[in-house]
C-alpha cells in the first residue's frame, strides 16, 4: 500500500482515532478511504503493529497477491491485519484468511463493520481508563448484521436477549416487532435456525412481512445475542454466501464478546468515578472505627490522605471541580472537626469554609488551583500546613487525574451514545440537533452548532447548517473571508480555536493552541444565531470537521456563563467528538440516502410492474441492474415453466445483449451446484461470471431466478462493482413485484399470454390481434365461445372470430346492448343479468342458440376503443356445465383487451404514417401552386381516412425569405386564415390548440370550430416554421393532435424540400443572369460594331457607344470569369494564389475606376477619384487588386444613395498602402459586421423570391485577396447627417491595407485559384 | 420593312428591363429602322405608369425586374423580382396575380393590382426577354396564350419576326379603318 499523508493536526495520542497501517500493496481505493476515515481510523507511517496495537491493512492487486503478502508475515502480525483487494471476495476467501490467522478480509464496497471488528478484535489492552469506543459496540454488532443483510438481498439486525425476551441491539428500533416466532424456534434449536421458507417451515411471515430468515448465534458475550437475518422472498444461501455469513458471525462475535468486557469496565470504573463525585459527602473520622462500606469517593479521598500521610493535622479538605465542568464540589473532614462547612454551595476562596465549626483564616489553609479542581485544605498549624503543601498539590494533581478520567470515560459515554443515535431510526434532523446537544453536554456548553463550508465554483462559502436548539440550519450563508470571522478563521487554517467574547462587544480573544493570543472579530450576522439576544456566547470553542484530508466545515459550542472553556481538556474533549459528530453526520446522510433510493425503487416497481408484462419488468430490471451495478453485462434469469430444472434468459443489459434473451440454461436442484452451473453456461458463451445474484420468487422454492453479472472473457475484470449491492437490492426489488402480487394476480397469466401473442406464438390469426386474443381467451376458458363486435356496426371479422355455424350467420346482428359502459361479468343462471346490466340477454341466448347451446352459463363484455377507429366489444359466452365467468377472467380479458386495443392502434399508426408518406411523395417537386391547390385536400382526405372526416385544414409556412406557403381547404374565411397565421407566428415552434368558445368576443373560428395546431420544424432546416392546423366542430384527442404533430414533421420534410428547390432555382437563376446579362450585351454591341464598321455613313456615335459597350461587357465578362475562379478554389478549401510585382499601383486604380466610371454615372452616382499623383509602388498581384476595387465599387454602386459621390482614395505610409472605397448610402446592419465577409452573406439576406444580382461572395473573395497578400480588408459605418427621404444615410468605408513588403510565408499551393502567370520580366 | 405610320405615328414599342438600352443596342438599332419608336422603362412600376398613359403596340418585358427602376427616388435601384415581369403581363390582361406566384412576391407586387390596367391591355402583343427561365414562370406565361418567351441573347430574327407581324397586323388595321368597307370590297 502507498503511503497515505497524514492528517494534520494529528490525533491526540490515546484519543478516539486509532491509527492504521498499510503495509503493503496498491493504494488503497477512495472508497475504502472513505470508510477509515468513517470508521474513525486515521492512516500512519510504517511501525510495530500486532496485538494490543492498531490493525494493518494488507493489500494487493487481488486476492491471492494479498494473500501472498499476508503469508509473508509474522502471525502475530496477522492476528491484527485485515486482507483487502480491489476485487469482489473470491469463493473460500474466508477460509482461507483464518486458516493464514488473519482477522478477516475487507472488499469493496468496503463497509466499516470488518474495520469496527477488526478495531475490537486488535484491542488496545485492558487500561479501564482509555477504553476503546464502547460507541462501536451496538453499531459494530448492528453494522455486521446489517451488512451481510445487504449482500444476501434482506435486512440484518442485531438482537439480545433481554431480561423480558428478544429485543433489538439499537433501543431505536424498539418499536419494531420482532419475530419471536423465529427467534423462539432458533433458541430451541441451539441458537441457529436457516429459515429459506417460512410458511413451509409452519412459521410464517414475520410482523415485517419477512417470509424467508437467518439467525445466526453471536456467542462470546455477556448476554445471548444474534444476527437476525430477514428476506422479503425465499432465501436459499450459496455455499459461498454461507461461508460469508460464518465469517461475519466469527468477527461479529469476537466482537461482541470484547465488547462486552469492556462494557462491563467501563460501567464499573464510571461508576467509581462518579460516586467519587456525586455521592452526597458524609463526614467521617479516619480511626479504628471506620465503617467497612465506604462509598468509593470516600474511599478514594481517604486512601488518598492516608497515602500522603497527612496525619492528624490536617482537618478537612475542600476539593471543587472547575465550575464549567459542573459537578458538586466535594468535601471532607479528617479531623476532630464538628462538622462540614455550613454552605454547600460556595464561591470562589477559603472564605467559604467558614461555618459548621469550620474556621476560615484561622487554620492555614492551603489552596491549590489546577486546571480542573481547586483543593483548599486546613491545617492545624502553619507547621503542618507548610509540610503538607507538597502532599496537598499531588493530592490535587490526583484529584485532578481522577477526574480527567471520568471525562475520558464520560466521553466514551457519550460517543456510545452517538453511536446508538446514529443507529437510530429516527429523523435524521432530530439526531443530528441531539448530536449537538450531547457535544454541549459533554462539554458543559450551553450549545452547539455546525458551520459546513459549501464550495460553489471557485467561492466557498460558510454555512450555518444546525444548531442544537432547533433542527435546520438558521442564518445565511457567507463567503469565507480568511481575515474575517472566527469560523472563518478555522476553516481557513484548520486549526482549533478558543475564544473569548469581551462584555462590551469588542473583538473576541483568541486562543489557537500552539500560537500566540489574537484578537478577531466574529461576523455577527452568520456565526451568532438569531434566538441568541444579546450574544450570550461569552465562550467558545471551534474545531474543524474533517473528513479524511478534506475540510467539512466547523463544530462550535458555547457558554453563557462567564466560565471559560478549559482550553487543554476541553478543546481535546471537543475534537475527540469532532471525528464522530462528521461520522454520524455522515452515516445519515448516507442512510437518508439510502433510504431515498429504495422508496424510490419500491415505488418505482409498484408502479412499473403491475402494468407491465412480466418480460417488460424483466427488462426494466436487467436494465436498472446493469445501470447501478456498473456491471458489462447484465443478464436475468427466471424458472422456466416449461422445462423443469431450468432457467431461461427473460432479459438481458449491456454490452452484447441482443443474443442472450430466451436462452436456456441448465440449473441443477441443489444451491449448491448454481454457481457452477452459471459458470460453466457463461463459460460456454465466451463470457465469465463476475457475480451470480439468486433472487427470491414468492411463489414456491421452485420460483426463483438469477441475475448474473458478466463480462466478456478476455476482458478486465471490472474495477469495482461498486453498485452490485444496490443493484441486488433493486433487481430482488423489482423481481419481488413481479413475482409476487404479479404472479398472482390474473394479470401475470394475461401477461404470459400477451408474451406469447406478441411473439407470434397465438397460432394462424396471430397477425390480427382481435381474431388472437379470442382465441387466446377460448383456450383459457374452457367452454366458452369469444368474438369481437364492434359497437354500433357489424364487420366480417366477428363472424370470422366465432366457431363456424351455420345458424350463427346473422345472428350477432346488433351490438346495441354492448354500451362502453358494460365492464363486467354476469352469471346468466343467477338470474340477476336482467336487472343488473344493460346487456341484450335475447341476443346472448340467440348467441348461445346458433352455437348449438340451448343455453349459456355467463356472459362478459369489455369495449375497446382506439382513437380514431372503431369501438369494439370483447365478448365472452361459456355455455350451461362449464366454468362461470369470475373476475379473474374479467381481468385477464381485460388486459389482453387492452393489448389488442394497443396493438390495433400501433397498426393505425403505421398505417397512418404510410399513407402520410404516400401523400407527401405525391407533392415532391410540385410548383408552390400545386402545393397551395391540392395539398390542403389531400391532407383533409388523409384525415378523414385516418382520424376523422370533416376536417378543415390550414398551412402556413415561412421560410428565412419570408412566407413560402399559406393554403387551406375551402369554406376558411379570410379573417380565419389571417387569424391562424398571426396566432403561428406568436406560437412559433409550439404545438397548440383551440377548445370552441361561445364567448362572443375574439375570432369568429374560435365559435364555430376546435383546433390542433402542430409546428412545421425541421432541425436541418431551422428557418422553416410555421404550423399544420386541423379544424373540426368537435375536440380533438391527445392522439389526434400527436397524429398531426406527426404529420407536421412530414410536412417540414416536404416544404424543406421546396425551399431547397426554390433556393437551386434562384442560384440557378443568377447563374443566368450573371453571365447572359453581359453576353447579351457583348453580342448586341458587337453585332452593331460590324454592322456599321462596313457603312462609311455611319453614325460616329453610335458606332463609340457601342465600341465603348463591347469593351465594358468584355470586362464584365473578365470579372465574372475571376470571380468564380478564385470562388471556386476557396471552395475547395484552396486560399487564392496572388504573384506579387512590384509595380506602380495609381494607374491599376485608375484604370478601374475609369472602367467602373459609366455605371455609376448610368445610376446616378459620381465615382471621384483621390488618387496622389506621384508613384506609389509596392509588391502586389495586379489582377487580384483589380478583383477586390472591382468588387468593392460593385458593392459601393448597389447599396450608395442616389446623387451622392462614391470616392476611390489612395494614401501610404511606412508600412502599408491603403486603398479606400467610400460611399454614402445604407448601412452595414448591426450584428452583421464580422458576417459580411462570410461566403453567401449578404446585408440584406439570401431571398429567393425578389433576388438582386450578386451572391453575397463579392466581400469574401475580396478579403481572401487581401490577406493573400498579408494584407487585409476591413471596414468603417458611421452616421453621416440626418435622414433623407425616410432613409438614413451612413458613411461606409472600406480600406484595403496591404503591406509593402511582401511577405515571405506562402499562402497557398501553386495553381489554387490563380489569376494569371507571373510576368516573366519579375520572375 | 418599315411600317407605315399610322395617323402619322410610328408604330410604339415599350421594352423593359432593368440593363436598360444599352445591351440592346443592335436590336434598338434595328428597330429605329424599321419605324418604331421603342421607349425604355426599368421598374414595374414605371412600366406600368407608361402601358397606362400611352398607346403603345407592342411590349418586351424582362422576367427579372425591380418595382422602381433603375432611377428610383433617392436611392439604389430595388430589388429585381424574378416574377415581376410575369406579374405585370397578367395585370396588362386584366387578370389577377398568377397563380404559384410565391407569397412573399405576391406581398411585393401587390401594388400593381390597386391600379386599373389599361383598355389595351388585354390585347397588347407582348413578349418576354429575360436571362431567367423557370417551369414555374414558363406554365404561369402559357396561361396568357400568345406570349413568347425568349432567353437571352435574344435571337434579332425571332424578335424582328413578331414585331413585323405586329407591325403588319397594325398597318392591316389602319388601313381597314381608312379605307372602310369599299376600301375592303378593293
Amino acid at each position: 500500500m502507498g503511503p497515505v499523508a497524514p492528517r494534520s493536526p494529528p490525533a491526540p495520542a490515546g484519543g478516539p482515532l486509532q491509527p492504521i497501517f498499510g503495509l503493503r500493496g496498491p493504494p488503497l481505493p477512495a472508497g475504502a478511504t472513505r470508510a477509515l476515515a468513517d470508521a474513525g481510523f486515521t492512516p500512519a507511517g510504517p511501525g510495530a503493529v500486532g496485538p494490543g496495537a492498531s490493525p494493518a491493512l494488507i493489500g494487493g492487486t487481488g486476492w491471492d497477491e494479498a494473500l501472498d503478502q499476508a503469508a509473508a508475515l509474522p502471525a502475530a502480525q496477522r492476528a491484527a491485519a485485515l486482507l483487502w483487494a480491489d476485487a469482489p471476495p473470491s469463493p473460500g476467501l474466508g477460509r482461507r484468511c483464518r486458516a493464514l490467522g488473519l482477522l478477516g478480509w475487507w472488499a469493496p464496497p468496503f463497509d466499516p463493520w470488518p474495520l469496527e471488528a477488526a478495531r475490537w478484535a486488535v484491542g488496545r489492552g485492558p487500561s479501564p481508563w482509555s477504553p476503546p469506543l464502547s460507541g462501536s459496540l451496538p453499531l459494530g454488532l448492528d453494522g455486521a448484521a446489517a451488512a451481510l443483510g445487504r449482500r444476501l438481498g434482506g435486512e440484518g439486525v442485531g438482537v439480545v436477549q433481554g431480561s423480558t425476551g428478544w429485543e433489538y441491539l439499537d433501543a431505536g428500533r424498539s418499536g419494531a416487532a420482532l419475530p419471536d416466532g423465529w427467534l423462539r424456534a432458533a433458541a430451541s434449536r441451539g441458537g441457529d435456525l436457516e429459515l429459506p421458507w417460512a410458511p413451509a417451515a409452519g412459521l410464517g411471515p414475520d410482523p415485517g412481512g419477512a417470509v424467508a430468515g437467518l439467525v445466526l448465534q453471536v456467542p462470546g458475550g455477556a448476554r445471548p445475542a444474534a444476527l437476525l437475518l430477514r428476506f422479503g422472498a425465499p432465501f436459499f444461501p450459496t455455499p459461498a454466501e454461507r461461508e460469508l455469513a460464518e465469517a461475519v458471525r466469527a468477527a461479529a462475535g469476537a466482537a461482541w464478546a470484547r465488547a462486552a468486557e469492556l462494557e462491563r469496565q467501563t460501567q464499573a470504573h464510571e461508576a467509581a468515578v462518579k460516586a467519587l463525585v456525586e455521592l452526597p459527602w458524609a463526614p467521617a473520622a479516619v480511626g479504628p472505627d471506620e465503617p467497612t462500606e465506604l462509598d468509593p469517593r470516600e474511599r478514594f479521598l481517604r486512601e488518598t490522605v492516608r497515602a500522603r500521610s497527612f496525619g492528624s493535622e490536617l482537618l478537612g479538605l475542600w476539593v471543587r471541580p472547575s465550575p464549567a465542568r459542573r459537578l458538586p464540589a466535594l468535601w471532607t473532614a479528617l479531623g476532630p472537626a464538628p462538622g462540614p462547612p455550613r454552605r454547600a454551595e460556595v464561591g470562589d476562596g477559603v472564605e467559604a469554609l467558614a461555618g459548621g465549626g469550620w474556621t476560615a483564616g484561622a487554620r492555614h489553609p492551603v489552596d491549590e488551583p489546577l486546571h480542573q479542581v481547586r483543593v483548599v485544605a486546613e491545617f492545624r498549624s502553619a507547621e503542618a500546613a507548610a509540610a503538607g503543601r507538597l502532599a496537598l498539590r499531588r493530592l490535587a494533581a490526583d484529584v485532578d487525574l481522577g477526574l480527567g478520567l471520568l471525562r475520558r470515560a464520560s466521553d466514551t459515554a457519550a460517543l456510545s451514545q452517538l453511536a446508538r443515535l446514529a443507529a437510530s431510526e429516527r429523523p435524521a434532523a432530530d439526531i443530528a440537533v441531539e448530536v449537538l446537544q450531547l457535544c454541549a453536554s459533554q462539554l458543559g456548553a450551553d450549545g452547539a452548532k455546525v458551520f459546513v463550508l459549501a464550495e460553489d465554483g471557485e467561492r466557498r462559502y460558510l454555512e450555518p447548517l444546525l444548531h442544537s436548539g432547533q433542527p435546520g440550519a438558521p442564518g445565511r450563508r457567507a463567503e469565507v473571508e480568511a481575515e474575517r470571522g472566527l469560523a472563518d478563521w478555522v476553516i481557513s487554517y484548520g486549526f482549533p480555536l478558543s475564544v473569548e467574547h469581551p462584555a462590551d462587544g469588542g473583538p473576541a480573544r483568541c486562543v489557537s493552541p500552539g500560537r500566540p493570543p489574537f484578537t478577531r472579530a466574529p461576523r455577527r450576522e452568520q456565526e451568532f444565531f438569531t434566538e441568541a439576544a444579546g450574544d450570550p456566547e461569552k465562550h467558545q470553542l471551534l474545531v474543524p470537521l474533517r473528513r479524511g484530508d478534506q475540510l467539512l466545515g466547523v463544530l462550535s459550542v458555547w457558554r453563557a456563563t462567564p466560565h471559560p472553556f478549559d482550553p487543554r481538556a476541553d478543546l481535546a474533549s471537543l475534537e475527540g467528538l469532532a471525528p464522530h459528530v462528521t461520522a454520524v453526520c455522515a452515516r445519515l446522510r448516507g442512510r437518508a440516502r439510502a433510504e431515498r433510493e429504495r422508496r424510490a425503487i419500491h415505488a418505482l416497481a409498484a408502479e412499473l410492474v403491475p402494468a407491465l408484462r412480466p418480460r417488460e419488468a424483466d427488462a426494466r430490471a436487467a436494465a436498472l441492474a446493469l445501470e447501478l451495478s456498473d456491471a458489462p453485462l447484465c443478464l436475468l434469469l427466471r424458472h422456466d415453466l416449461d422445462e423443469p430444472g431450468a432457467l431461461a434468459v427473460t432479459a438481458a443489459a449491456g454490452e452484447g445483449a441482443e443474443g442472450h434473451p430466451g436462452q436456456v440454461v441448465e440449473w441443477p436442484a441443489d444451491p449448491a451446484g448454481w454457481e457452477a452451473a452459471a459458470g460453466a453456461w457463461l463459460d460456454h458463451q465466451g463470457l465469465l461470471l463476475d457475480q451470480l445474484v439468486i433472487l427470491p420468487g414468492a411463489a414456491g422454492a421452485s420460483a426463483f431466478g438469477a441475475l448474473l453479472l458478466a463480462r466478456r472473457a478476455g476482458a478486465p475484470a471490472p474495477v469495482l462493482l461498486l453498485g452490485a449491492d444496490r443493484a441486488r437490492g433493486a433487481v430482488a426489488t423489482f423481481g419481488a413485484y413481479a413475482a409476487g402480487p404479479l404472479r398472482a394476480h390474473p394479470g401475470y397469466h394475461a401477461g404470459h399470454l400477451i408474451d406469447a401473442l406478441a411473439q407470434g406464438q397465438g397460432g394462424p390469426a396471430a397477425d390480427d390481434p382481435l381474431r388472437a386474443v379470442a382465441a387466446a381467451l377460448v383456450e383459457l376458458v374452457p367452454g366458452a365461445v369469444s368474438w369481437w363486435a364492434p359497437v354500433g356496426g357489424l364487420s366480417p371479422q366477428v363472424l370470422g372470430c366465432l366457431p363456424a355455424s351455420a345458424g350463427l350467420q346473422g345472428a350477432v346482428v346488433s351490438a346495441a346492448g354492448l354500451g362502453p359502459r358494460l365492464v363486467r361479468v354476469l352469471d346468466l343462471s343467477s338470474g340477476r343479468s336482467k336487472t343488473s346490466s344493460g346487456l341484450d340477454v335475447p341476443l346472448l341466448r340467440r348467441v348461445a342458440s346458433a352455437m348449438g347451446w340451448k343455453e349459456a352459463r355467463s356472459w362478459m363484455a369489455l369495449p375497446v376503443a382506439q382513437p380514431g377507429g372503431p369501438t369494439y366489444a370483447l365478448c365472452v359466452l361459456t355455455r350451461a356445465g362449464a366454468e362461470a365467468l369470475n373476475p379473474g377472467h374479467a381481468e385477464v380479458a381485460g388486459r389482453l383487451a387492452a393489448w389488442a386495443a394497443a396493438e390495433l392502434a400501433r397498426t393505425a399508426a403505421r398505417r397512418r404514417l404510410d399513407a402520410l408518406h404516400e401523400l407527401l411523395a405525391r407533392f415532391v417537386g410540385a410548383t408552390p401552386r400545386v402545393l397551395a391547390d391540392q395539398l390542403p385536400a389531400a391532407i383533409a382526405d388523409w384525415s378523414k381516412a385516418h382520424l376523422r372526416g370533416g376536417c378543415g385544414v390550414h398551412i402556413g409556412a415561412w421560410g428565412p425569405p419570408g412566407p413560402l406557403l399559406r393554403a387551406h381547404t375551402e369554406g376558411l374565411r379570410p379573417a380565419d386564415a389571417d387569424w391562424l397565421e398571426a396566432e403561428s407566428q406568436v406560437r412559433a415552434g409550439q404545438p397548440w390548440g383551440w377548445a370552441r368558445s361561445r364567448g362572443k368576443d375574439g375570432p369568429e373560428l374560435l365559435k364555430r370550430h376546435t383546433g390542433v395546431s402542430a409546428p412545421l420544424r425541421l432541425v436541418s432546416a431551422p428557418g422553416l416554421r410555421g404550423h399544420l392546423t386541423l379544424l373540426h366542430h368537435a375536440p380533438f384527442g391527445a392522439e389526434e393532435a400527436a397524429a398531426v404533430d406527426q404529420a407536421a414533421r412530414e410536412l417540414s420534410v416536404l416544404l424543406h424540400s421546396e425551399l431547397v428547390r426554390q433556393e437551386w432555382k434562384l442560384q440557378a437563376g443568377l447563374f443566368r443572369h450573371a453571365l447572359l446579362g453581359p453576353a447579351q450585351g457583348l453580342q448586341s454591341a458587337a453585332d452593331l460594331v460590324l454592322e456599321l464598321a462596313a457603312d462609311p455613313d455611319r453614325p460616329a456615335e453610335l458606332f463609340a457607344r457601342a465600341r465603348r459597350q463591347v469593351a465594358a461587357e468584355a470586362e464584365q465578362l473578365r470579372l465574372w470569369r475571376d470571380t468564380q475562379k478564385v470562388y471556386a478554389a476557396l471552395q475547395e478549401g484552396l486560399p487564392p494564389e496572388v504573384v506579387p510585382v512590384r509595380q506602380p499601383v495609381v494607374p491599376v486604380v485608375r484604370a478601374c475606376v475609369d472602367r467602373w466610371y459609366e455605371t455609376f454615372q448610368k445610376r446616378g452616382v459620381e465615382l471621384r477619384a483621390d488618387l496622389p499623383a506621384g508613384g506609389v509602388e509596392f509588391h502586389f498581384d495586379k489582377q487580384a487588386v483589380d478583383l477586390i476595387l472591382s468588387n468593392l465599387l460593385d458593392n459601393a454602386s448597389k447599396y450608395s444613395f442616389y446623387n451622392r459621390p462614391v470616392t476611390v482614395s489612395l494614401s501610404t505610409d511606412r508600412e502599408r498602402v491603403r486603398v479606400a472605397v467610400e460611399d454614402i448610402g445604407h448601412p452595414i446592419p448591426d450584428g452583421l459586421h464580422e458576417q459580411i465577409y462570410d461566403a453567401g452573406v449578404r446585408a440584406e439576406g439570401r431571398d429567393p423570391i425578389r433576388a438582386i444580382p450578386g451572391e453575397g461572395i463579392g466581400l469574401y473573395l475580396a478579403r481572401a485577396l487581401a490577406r493573400a497578400h498579408g494584407g487585409d480588408l476591413t471596414h468603417t459605418c458611421e452616421l453621416d447627417g440626418a435622414a433623407r427621404f425616410e432613409r438614413t444615410p451612413y458613411r461606409v468605408r472600406f480600406t484595403l491595407s496591404l503591406p509593402h513588403g511582401w511577405p515571405r510565408t506562402p499562402h497557398a499551393p501553386r495553381g489554387a485559384g490563380r489569376l494569371h502567370a507571373p510576368p516573366a520580366l519579375d520572375r | 420593312m418599315r411600317p407605315a405610320a399610322q395617323d402619322g405615328c410610328m408604330p410604339r414599342l415599350l421594352w423593359t428591363d432593368d440593363d436598360g438600352p444599352d445591351r440592346f443596342l443592335r436590336e434598338a438599332y434595328d428597330l429605329h429602322r424599321a419605324g418604331w419608336t421603342v421607349r425604355w422603362a426599368t421598374g414595374v412600376a414605371e412600366a406600368a405608369a407608361l402601358l397606362a398613359d400611352g398607346p403603345f403596340d407592342a411590349l418586351l418585358v424582362d422576367q427579372m425586374l425591380p418595382w422602381e427602376g433603375a432611377r428610383g427616388a433617392g436611392g439604389p435601384p430595388s430589388r429585381p423580382l424574378v416574377w415581376s415581369g410575369c406579374a405585370l403581363l397578367w395585370w396588362l390582361r386584366g387578370l389577377g396575380p398568377p397563380p404559384g406566384l410565391p407569397p412573399a412576391a405576391a406581398g411585393a407586387l401587390g401594388g400593381l393590382w390597386s391600379r386599373p390596367p389599361p383598355a389595351a391591355g388585354p390585347g397588347l402583343p407582348a413578349a418576354v426577354v429575360s436571362a431567367f427561365d423557370d417551369p414555374d414562370l414558363r406554365g404561369a406565361l402559357l396561361e396568357l396564350h400568345g406570349v413568347p418567351l425568349w432567353t437571352k441573347p435574344v435571337d434579332r430574327r425571332l424578335l424582328m419576326d413578331f414585331l413585323g407581324e405586329v407591325a403588319a397586323r397594325r398597318a392591316a388595321v389602319a388601313g381597314g379603318e381608312a379605307g372602310g368597307p369599299e376600301g375592303e370590297r378593293a
